[in-house]
Formats: C-alpha cells, structure tokens, sequence
C-alpha cells in the first residue's frame, strides 16, 4: 500500500524471521495459508 | 475541564496515533497522504443530507464536489453517461449494503449468492436486509467456485439471482469474475438477475492492471462499492458507491422539510469526506494513480521474495 517502504518490509522481515523461528521450534510450522501479514501486526 | 489538560490530553492521543500510523504494515490502507490544506473546512457545518444531485435548501453541503468525485469513479468504471447513480458513502460496507437494498427492491424474491471468501459484514448486511442466500464454496485461491455456483442456481432457477462478487477479496485479493457469471446466468436462462460487485479493496486498483479485469458497467454490472480510505487514503473512512440510475428511482422518497430526496442509506451525510477524494484525486490525477498501482504491485512483489526467502511458502495473486 502506497506510504509503506521497502526498509519497513525489510524490517519486518526480520521480525517475522525471529518470530517464525520462536513459533516452529515450539509448535508445528504454521500453514501457509494462515501466515498473513494482517494477523502478524 | 481546563485547556491545559484538554491540550495535554490530545497530545497524548495525538502521539500514540503518531506511532501506530508509524508501525502498521499489513492492512490495506495507505498512509502517505496529506490534507492539512483542507483544516478550514473543519470550523463549518457541512452535510450533504439526501441526494447528491438534488440540491437541499440546507445549502450547506458540498454536493457539487461530491459529483465530481462520482463522475470520476464513473468514467474508471466505464458506466453509461447518463444513466448512472452515485454517492459518496461511509465506506465499502454501506455501499455494499445500498447495492444489496437496491437488489431487494428490484427483486423482493430474489436469492443471493455470494463466496465463502465475502468479507464479514455481507452476513450482518443480509441479516439486516432479510434476503435470503447462500454462501458458495471459494476456490483454493479464494475466488468463486464456479462448478458450486452452477450447481447451486441449477436448484433455484426459479428464483431471481442476486449475485453478490468480490473485487479483492480481504485475505486474497481473489477477483470473481463478472463474464463467467454472465454465462453461467444465460446457460441456466436466468432472466431475472442483479449483479453487485464489492470492489472496496481493488475498484481503484484494477482499472489500472494491465490485463483488466471483467468488473465494471461495461461488463454487466447493476452496482459497485469502492472504499476510499484504503487505496487513496483518508483520515475518515470513507467510499463510493455506483448503481444504475433505474434501480435508484424505485426508492427515492421525497424529503420536504430539506427539499431533497431520501436515496441513500443515512438521512444527513458527511460533506468533508468528499472534500477528501476530491482533493486527493485531484492532486493525484489518472497518471499519479497509475503509477501508485504500479509502484503498489512492485512493492507486494518485493515483500513476496523477501517472505519466501527466509522459507515460508508465501503467495500472491499475480497482477498484470
């Protein structure tokens, strides 16, 4: 969506990446199709 | 309560609204807009009570901007000159509402059909109306089984079919697509039909994919609802809805003690948020929000690779 910067998707990304980490090794990997980005925030 | 603390109160608000704004990511809604030229407007009474194209004797209104910002999303969508309807709502929701009342009007027998990828507040949107429907299975990638859909009708062809589509729906962006249903209506011979298509999410959007999509009047539609707050970007949430003008003269009731007519779902309606897509379409114009479509798609690709580079199985819906 316009505003949103390509530094805040990077950023993100590492949020996501330690989050994701944090998730799989405690539980199952989350479907794909319930990873939205929406939820995560 | 004193200034001192009123001031200080609305600070506070103020910056936590600051931060918020900062960090959100992920919701359909754009944050680069500007609108401080129009703080003058705040100090005024404004209501657009009734119809836009009937002047009230209220007078305060700003239903000659309101027009214009119709008359933009009209030429977009391709609707016959003369015969097309509008006005400037709350957001998607209520013009998917004032789509499905008109639909009711038309047919008070009618049967909607609508996918189970619908956003939330079509059902609440039913319920209100009391029309009966059916929600239809999605395909994996959220759009309308058609196959279900078929199936569906071929059990209630004797009914009317009001059909309920998405453009964009809220988790996907799945399209449902306004010509296969078109054959799917002459394959049953359903004479009697009403299409309302919600394009909160992609209405300003997809007029500028290369490939367009089939969703507008020149498609075969009775009415759409595009939200305005989203792609375009608004404080207030705020949106358009279009119909033919035939479906909005069964319910216009005059209104005598503001001399309008009663054709849209609340009696007075906010006059500052046209202001808003007024202004912001035009300081935007067709080539700043085509090249805001591309520069949006560019970005969704950018955040897909970097998702899927760190593993996941992420996916979008390729646009053109």
């Amino acid at each position: 969506m316009p505003g949103i910067t390509k530094e805040a998707i990077d950023k993100f990304i590492l949020d996501l990446n330690d989050s994701f980490i944090n998730v799989t090794t405690e539980k199952s990997i989350p479907n794909e199709n319930e990873l939205f980005l929406a939820e995560y925030f | 309560m004193n200034n001192e603390i009123i001031t200080q109160r609305l600070e506070q608000e103020l910056d936590r609204l600051k931060e918020k704004n900062n960090i959100y990511l992920g919701y359909p809604l754009a944050k680069d807009f500007r609108y401080s030229d129009l703080a003058p407007f705040l100090n005024l009474q404004i209501n657009n009570v009734g119809d836009p194209y009937i002047p009230s004797s209220l007078a305060i209104d700003t239903k000659e901007i309101e027009k214009e910002v119709i008359t933009f999303f009209s030429n977009l969508l391709r609707a016959p000159k003369d015969s097309t309807w509008g006005y400037v709502t709350n957001g998607g929701s209520e013009g998917n509402l004032y789509g499905l009342y008109l639909a009711r009007e038309s047919f008070p027998q009618g049967m909607v059909y609508y996918s189970e990828s619908t956003h939330y507040s079509v059902k609440k949107n039913l319920h209100l109306l009391n029309i009966p429907n059916i929600v239809i299975r999605s395909q994996e990638n959220g759009e309308m089984d058609y196959e279900d859909l078929e199936n569906t009708l071929f059990s209630h062809r004797h009914q009317p079919a009001i059909f309920f589509l998405n453009i964009g729906t809220t988790m996907k962006e799945a399209i449902d697509d306004v010509l296969k249903i078109h054959w799917i209506i002459k394959k049953m011979a359903i004479k009697d039909y009403y299409i309302h298509c919600d394009a909160a999410l992609l209405g300003i959007i997809a007029p500028f994919h290369n490939v367009r999509p089939a969703f507008d009047f020149k498609d075969g539609i009775d009415s759409i609802s595009i939200s305005g707050h989203k792609f375009i970007g608004a404080p207030i949430p705020c949106g358009i809805v279009l119909c033919k003008k035939d479906h909005k003269e069964r319910i216009g009731r005059a209104i005598s003690y503001v001399d309008t007519k009663d054709t849209t779902i609340t009696g007075s309606r906010n006059g500052f948020t046209p202001l808003l897509l007024w202004y912001a379409l035009k300081k935007m114009g067709i080539t700043g929000l085509r090249k805001r479509v591309q520069e949006s798609i560019e970005l969704a690709d950018y955040a897909l690779g970097k998702i899927q580079g760190i593993g996941v199985k992420a996916w979008k819906i390729q646009m053109q």
